[in-house]
C-alpha cells in the first residue's frame, strides 16, 4: 500500500514540466537533468512526499518563529508577514559563478569611478560619454555633496546586483542596487534554515559559505573609520520599527555586534556626531545608515524628515564620520544611467563588458521612444525613480487601458521613464503542492568593497515569482525566495 | 547603553506592569459581581474611576454594564489606556529592542500581543466566558516575568526595567488605596471588616498573607499598614520604593547634581514612609499623604527621564 | 565705488525651553570682482565653531549647532564691503547670440541647471509676455532687460501679501509682491527662453536713490549671456545691479540661497527678529527692523493622559 503512493509521488515529481522558449536551470528542453542537478533531483525523488512536507512545514515554522517578516502597509494599518520561502535551492557551479564574479566587480569599479568622477571633476560628461542633462536631470543627482570627498574614494561599500538568464542561458544585469540594497538577512537566514532540512545534500555538494558577511562588513566599517580613533564606534543607523526592512537591520546589528541606533538617538555637535547613552554622549565614527538620502539630514534635505540627523551633513563633509554606502549614490543606479554603464567600464577601465546590460530605451529620444509605442506589448516599462515592482508596466500582460495611461504618462514626462524588451527570465525547480514545477527568478548577490578590495559574497538572494508565469520577483508583488548554492 | 533603548526597557515594562494590575483588579471585581447577594448594590464605579478617563456621564452609562466595562478597559482600540493599547505600546518598545532582549522575551510579549489582537479574545467577553479571559491574559504576563527572570542578563538594562516596573507598581498601589479608602471617607477608625476589604486584598494578592499576617486587630488599620508598609508583601508601597532605591543605587554612580538629586528624592521618599505611622498618616490625612508619595514618585521619575533617557 | 558698513542681526526667540539648534547660514559676500570684503565678523550665541565652505553654486555656506538648552538665538554680522559697478557694454550682446545659448547650456552642467523652467499652471501667461516683448527679433540683452521693465511696470509691489514659498503661480494671480518674487516671476519667463538665469540674494543700500525692496536684504536676478557673461538685473528697480547691490548668495531659487536656515528640538514657538542696518562713507545710516512671527507645528497626537504615566 505504502510503496504504491510513493510511486504516486515520485511521479508527480518526475512531471517537471519546462515551459518552452524559457532556460530552465534544472532540466533541459527534452527532460534530461543537468549534471549539477541530477543528485538533489535524484534525492527529492526517493524521499517520501510526507517528508519533503515536513521539511517545508520545518522552515515555516523556522520563519515564523525567529520573527523573519516584512511589513506590508494598507491604509494606516501595517500587517507583518512571512517572506515566502521555497525549500528546493537554486544551484549555480563554481564556474558560472566565476563569470558573475568578474562581470560584477568590473560593473562595481567602474560605477565606483563614476561616483567619484560626477562628484568632482566630471570628465565623463566632458568628454562626451554620457550627456550632461541625463545627470543633470536625474533626481537623485545630489548637489548638496558635490565635492565632499569620501574615505579611499570608495562610494558603494555595498552593492546588490540584480542579475537574470536569458533564454540563451546568458546572465544580463537588470538593475545595480547602490544605494541600500536589502535582503541580505534572507539570504543568511535561508541558508540556517536549509541547513536544517536538508543537511545530508548540504554535505554532498561543496556548497560555499554565505555566513562571513556581517564580519566581512564589518571588517570595511572598521577600516573607514577616521583615523584618530583605535576602537571606532559603529551603528546602523534604521529609520525605526515601522520600516519594512527592520528585522534585517537588527539582524545585523546582533551578528555585527554594533549598535542600532535612530535618528533621534544621534545629535550633532561641533561637526562631529554623538549617540546619547545613559552615560552622556559618545563619538560615532560610522554609520552604515538604511535611511535614504533625502531623509539623511533635514537641514539640507527634506526638512520634515524626523529620521535623519540635523547637521550630518556638515560632520560627514569634514570627515568626522563615515557613511556606509556613501550619499549620492543614486545618480549611479538611475535606471537612466544604467544604459551607459557598458559605456562606463570602456571609458573607467578600458575594458569590454563582461556581464550583459538589458537594451534600454529612452523616452526622450523621439526614435526610440515611437519604436517602444509601437511595440508595448513586448517591452517592460519602468519609472526610473521607483523600484520594488512599483510603477512598472509588464506589456505582454497589460490591458490596453493600462498600456494608455503610460503611453500619456510617458509623454508628460520622458525623462521618468524607460522601455526594456521583456527579459525571458529564467526558471528554476520550486516544489508547490507536492509537486515540482518551473517558476522564474532573478538573482541578487551582495558585493562588499573596501580599501582591501571587492568581495562577492558565495551565494546570494534568489527571488523567485511564485504565480505560475509570472515574470514578476518583487516581495510586494507576491514573490518568495530561495537559498542560493554555489558549488564546486 | 543608549538612552533610548532605556527608556523603551522601562516603558516595557511599566506598561506590562500595569496591565497586570488592571487585569487583577478586574478579575476580582468580576468575581464580586457574580456575588449578587452580597453586593446588591454592586457597580464598576470604582473600577473605571482608577482606570479610565471617560466623565462622569460616560461611566455612569456603562457602571452597571459587566460586558460593556470589561471591553471597554481589555479590548477597546479608542480606549487609550485600554490593555491592548498598554500591550501594543509594551510591544513597540519590545521591537525596537530587538538587539537587547532575548529571543524569548520578544516571542513572550508578541505572543501577549497577538492574543489581545485576535477576535477569540472578543469573542470571549462576548459570550460568558470573561473570567477565562482575564486569567489568560493574566498567565500571559506571568509568563513574561518569568522568560525575563530566567532569560534576561543582569546589568544596566535589568535595572532600567526594574525601576519601570516598581514605579508602576508603587503608582498603582496607591491609586488602589486611595480609590478604597475614599468610600469610606480616609477614616482609618472605621471599623469596615474583612468582607469589606477582602476584595481591594484579593486585587493585590495579598489576601491569603493578609489572613496570616494580621490575625487581630482593627482591621481597616491593619490592612493600610499592610499596604503602605510592609515588607515582605512585594506590593505594598515601601517594597516597591526600597526596591527603586536599591536600583538606583546602583545606577546613580557617577555623583552628578542631577544623580544626587535623584538619591535625595527616593531617600526622602523612603525614609517618609518608614518613619510614618497610622497616627501621622491620619493626622496629615491619608488623601494628603498619598497625594505625597505619587507626587515624590512623579519628580523622582521625570529626573530620571532627564537624566538617563534624554534623546526626544 | 562705495564702501558700506553693513549690520544684520538675526534674532530667534522662543517661547519655550529649546535644545539641539542646528543651523546652515549663506550670508557670506559672494565672491566676485566687483565687491570686495573688507571686514567680516560673525558673532553667534555661545559663539560655537563654525565650519565654511563652498555650496554646488559657489556660496560661502556654513554650519553650527547649539545643544545646550537655549531661548534665544542671535547671529550678528558686521560687514565692510566696498562695491563697484560692473561695466556692461549692451553692444555686446546681438541678435546672433541665441543660437549660441543652447551650446552653453549643454557644455555646463551648471548653466543647464540655471536654464531649466518650473512647470507651471499659468504657462500661458508666461507665454503670452514673451510673445508680447518678441524676444527672438532683439538681442538677448535687450529681451532681457524689456522683460524685467514688464515686471517693474506690470506687477505692484506690496509688502505682507508673499511668503518665502510663494510659487511663480500664485504671484501671477496675485500680479503682486516683493522683490524675491519678482526675481522669481523673471527667472521663469527667461528659462522659457533658455536663458541661463540664477536667483540673488543679498543687502540692497538704499540712499538719495530711493530703490524698492524690502528694507535692505533684497532679491534680484544673475544672468548668463553669450559674449558679456554674468550680469546682474534688479527687476524691482528696474535697473541692472549695480554698486548698491551686495551679493550674498546665488542659485537656482530662493531655496538654494535661504540666508539662514535651521532646526531645533522643543516644542516651543518662535519668534524671528531681523534687524540690519547700513552705513554710509559720510556717516548717515539707514536702518530697518522687521519682525516674523514663525511657528512650530506642535505633534498632531497631544497626550491626552497625564504626562507621568505614558512615555513621550
Amino acid at each position: 500500500m505504502h510503496t504504491v503512493t510513493l510511486n504516486l509521488y515520485r511521479m508527480l515529481l518526475d512531471k517537471y514540466q519546462t515551459r518552452t522558449n524559457f532556460w530552465d536551470e534544472m532540466a533541459l528542453p527534452n527532460g534530461e537533468k543537468r549534471s549539477h542537478y541530477q543528485a538533489i533531483f535524484n534525492k527529492l525523488n526517493s524521499i517520501d512526499l510526507d517528508v519533503i512536507n515536513r521539511k517545508e512545514e520545518i522552515a515555516r515554522k523556522m520563519f515564523m518563529n525567529q520573527g523573519i517578516t516584512f511589513t506590508i502597509y494598507s491604509g494606516d494599518e501595517g500587517i507583518e508577514r512571512i517572506f515566502p520561502f521555497d525549500i528546493i535551492p537554486r544551484i549555480i557551479t563554481g564556474a558560472e559563478w566565476q563569470i558573475i564574479e568578474r562581470g560584477t566587480a568590473q560593473r562595481l569599479k567602474a560605477l565606483n569611478l563614476f561616483l567619484q568622477d560626477v562628484y568632482h571633476n566630471q570628465n565623463i560628461i566632458k568628454d562626451g560619454i554620457i550627456p550632461l542633462n541625463i545627470v543633470a536631470t536625474c533626481p537623485h543627482y545630489n548637489r548638496e555633496v558635490f565635492g565632499i570627498n569620501v574615505p579611499f574614494n570608495i562610494y558603494v561599500h555595498i552593492a546588490g546586483i540584480d542579475i537574470v538568464r536569458d533564454s540563451d542561458g546568458e546572465y544580463y544585469v537588470l538593475e545595480d542596487n547602490l544605494r541600500t540594497p536589502s535582503g541580505v538577512s534572507y539570504m543568511m537566514e535561508n541558508r540556517d534554515v536549509t541547513k536544517s532540512i536538508f543537511p545530508e545534500l548540504m554535505s554532498e555538494y561543496n556548497v560555499r559559505r554565505v555566513s562571513d558577511y556581517p564580519l566581512e562588513l564589518k571588517k570595511i566599517l572598521v577600516s573607514l573609520a577616521p583615523k584618530q580613533n583605535q576602537n571606532p564606534c559603529i551603528v546602523i543607523l534604521t529609520p525605526g520599527i515601522f520600516n519594512s526592512a527592520y528585522y534585517e537591520h537588527t539582524f545585523l546589528a546582533r551578528y555585527m555586534g554594533v549598535e542600532l541606533v535612530e535618528g533621534r538617538d544621534l545629535v550633532v555637535d561641533n561637526h562631529t556626531v554623538y549617540m546619547k547613552t545613559t552615560n552622556g554622549l559618545k563619538r560615532v565614527d560610522v554609520i552604515y545608515r538604511r535611511v535614504d538620502d533625502e531623509y539623511l539630514d533635514p537641514l539640507v534635505f527634506n526638512p520634515n524628515s524626523l529620521l535623519g540627523v540635523p547637521g550630518l551633513l556638515a560632520a560627514y563633509r569634514k570627515g568626522n564620520v563615515a557613511i556606509v554606502n556613501a550619499l549620492g549614490n543614486g545618480v549611479a543606479d538611475d535606471k537612466a544611467i544604467y544604459s551607459y554603464v557598458p559605456d562606463m567600464i570602456r571609458y573607467y577601465l578600458n575594458e569590454s563588458p563582461i556581464l550583459k546590460n538589458v537594451p534600454t530605451y529612452k523616452m526622450e529620444n523621439l526614435e526610440e521612444r515611437q519604436y517602444v509605442f509601437d511595440n508595448m506589448h513586448k517591452m517592460v516599462v519602468k519609472k526610473t525613480n521607483e523600484s520594488g515592482g512599483y510603477g512598472m508596466l509588464m506589456g505582454e500582460s497589460a490591458t490596453s487601458e493600462e498600456i494608455e495611461q503610460f503611453k500619456n504618462a510617458i509623454l508628460k514626462e520622458p525623462r521618468s521613464y524607460i522601455a526594456q524588451p521583456t527579459i525571458k527570465i529564467s526558471t528554476v525547480p520550486c516544489y508547490m503542492n507536492g509537486k515540482l514545477v518551473p517558476r522564474h527568478v532573478d538573482l541578487r548577490p551582495y558585493a562588499l568593497f573596501g580599501p582591501d578590495g571587492f568581495k562577492l559574497v558565495s551565494g546570494g538572494l534568489t527571488r523567485v515569482a511564485l504565480k505560475e508565469n509570472s515574470l514578476v520577483v518583487n516581495s510586494s508583488q507576491g514573490g518568495g525566495s530561495k537559498d542560493t548554492w554555489i558549488i564546486d | 547603553m543608549l538612552s533610548r533603548i532605556a527608556d523603551s526597557l522601562f516603558w516595557m515594562n511599566r506598561y506590562v506592569e500595569r496591565a497586570e494590575g488592571m487585569l487583577r483588579m478586574l478579575k476580582i471585581n468580576y468575581e464580586t459581581s457574580l456575588d449578587k447577594s452580597d453586593n446588591e448594590n454592586y457597580d464598576w464605579i470604582a473600577v473605571l474611576n482608577i482606570f479610565t478617563y471617560l466623565d462622569e456621564a460616560e461611566k455612569n452609562k456603562i457602571k452597571d454594564d459587566t460586558q460593556a466595562v470589561l471591553k471597554y478597559i481589555i479590548t477597546d482600540k479608542y480606549n487609550e489606556n485600554s490593555i491592548r493599547n498598554i500591550i501594543t505600546k509594551a510591544r513597540e518598545n519590545a521591537r525596537g529592542l530587538q538587539d537587547h532582549i532575548t529571543r524569548e522575551v520578544w516571542e513572550s510579549i508578541n505572543e501577549y500581543y497577538l492574543r489581545l489582537n485576535n477576535n477569540r479574545i472578543d469573542e470571549l467577553l462576548d459570550s460568558n466566558q470573561q473570567a477565562y479571559a482575564i486569567s489568560s491574559l493574566i498567565e500571559q504576563s506571568l509568563y513574561y516575568y518569568g522568560v525575563l527572570e530566567v532569560t534576561m542578563p543582569r546589568g544596566e538594562g535589568w535595572n532600567f526595567m526594574g525601576l519601570g516596573k516598581n514605579i508602576e507598581r508603587a503608582l498603582q498601589t496607591a491609586d488602589i488605596v486611595d480609590t478604597k479608602f475614599h468610600d469610606i471617607n480616609y477614616d482609618l477608625n472605621n471599623p469596615m471588616d474583612i468582607p469589606y476589604w477582602k476584595n481591594l486584598l484579593l486585587s493585590i494578592s495579598g489576601y491569603e498573607f493578609y489572613l496570616k499576617t494580621y490575625p487581630t486587630g482593627l482591621q481597616t488599620q491593619n490592612v493600610l499598614d499592610m499596604i503602605l508598609m510592609n515588607t515582605n508583601f512585594p506590593r505594598s508601597i515601601l517594597y516597591s520604593i526600597r526596591k527603586i532605591s536599591y536600583i538606583i543605587n546602583k545606577i546613580a554612580i557617577d555623583n552628578t547634581e542631577g544623580e544626587k538629586t535623584l538619591l535625595r528624592i527616593i531617600g526622602k521618599l523612603k525614609s517618609k514612609i518608614e518613619y510614618s505611622d497610622l497616627e501621622t498618616i491620619s493626622h496629615i490625612g491619608l488623601h494628603q499623604f498619598l497625594e505625597e508619595v505619587r507626587d515624590e514618585l512623579y519628580k523622582f521619575n521625570n529626573e530620571l527621564s532627564k537624566i538617563y533617557f534624554a534623546y526626544h | 565705488m562705495s564702501i558700506y558698513k553693513i549690520h544684520h542681526i538675526t534674532k530667534y526667540r522662543y517661547d519655550r525651553i529649546v535644545k539641539e539648534n542646528t543651523n546652515q547660514i549663506k550670508i557670506f559676500p559672494f565672491p566676485n570682482k566687483e565687491q570686495e570684503i573688507l571686514s567680516h565678523e560673525l558673532h553667534i550665541t555661545d559663539e560655537p565653531i563654525i565650519q565654511k565652505f563652498y555650496d554646488y553654486w559657489g556660496n560661502a555656506t556654513a554650519y553650527f549647532t547649539v545643544n545646550q538648552p537655549h531661548q534665544e538665538l542671535i547671529i550678528d554680522s558686521r560687514l565692510i564691503v566696498k562695491s563697484q559697478q560692473k561695466e556692461i557694454n549692451e553692444s555686446l550682446s546681438t541678435i546672433a547670440d541665441w543660437n549660441q545659448l543652447n551650446s552653453y547650456i549643454h557644455n555646463d552642467i551648471i548653466l543647464f541647471d540655471y536654464a531649466q523652467k518650473e512647470i507651471i499652471k499659468q504657462q500661458a501667461v508666461i507665454e503670452n509676455i514673451i510673445q508680447m516683448i518678441d524676444f527672438k527679433s532683439k538681442s538677448p540683452l535687450q529681451a532681457v532687460k524689456e522683460a524685467t521693465q514688464y515686471i517693474f511696470e506690470n506687477y505692484k509691489y506690496v509688502k505682507g501679501i508673499t511668503t518665502v514659498e510663494t510659487t511663480v503661480d500664485e504671484i501671477i494671480e496675485l500680479k503682486s509682491g516683493v522683490c524675491q518674487d519678482f526675481a522669481h516671476l523673471l527667472l521663469q519667463i527667461l528659462r522659457n527662453q533658455h536663458i541661463p538665469a540664477r536667483y540673488v540674494s543679498g543687502y540692497i543700500c538704499p540712499n538719495k536713490n530711493g530703490m524698492r525692496g524690502e528694507g535692505a536684504t533684497h532679491a534680484w536676478v544673475d544672468v548668463y549671456l553669450p559674449n558679456v557673461g554674468w550680469i546682474g538685473i534688479d527687476p524691482t528697480n528696474n535697473c541692472y545691479a549695480n554698486q548698491n547691490h551686495i551679493q550674498l548668495a546665488v542659485g537656482r531659487d530662493f531655496n538654494d540661497c535661504t540666508p539662514i536656515k535651521g532646526t531645533f528640538k522643543g516644542p516651543a514657538n518662535q519668534e524671528l527678529l531681523v534687524y540690519v542696518s547700513v552705513g554710509y562713507e559720510d556717516g548717515s545710516v539707514f536702518e530697518d527692523e522687521n519682525t516674523v512671527q514663525l511657528y512650530k507645528e506642535t505633534p498632531a497626537s497631544a497626550p491626552i493622559l497625564p504626562i507621568q504615566n505614558q512615555q513621550q
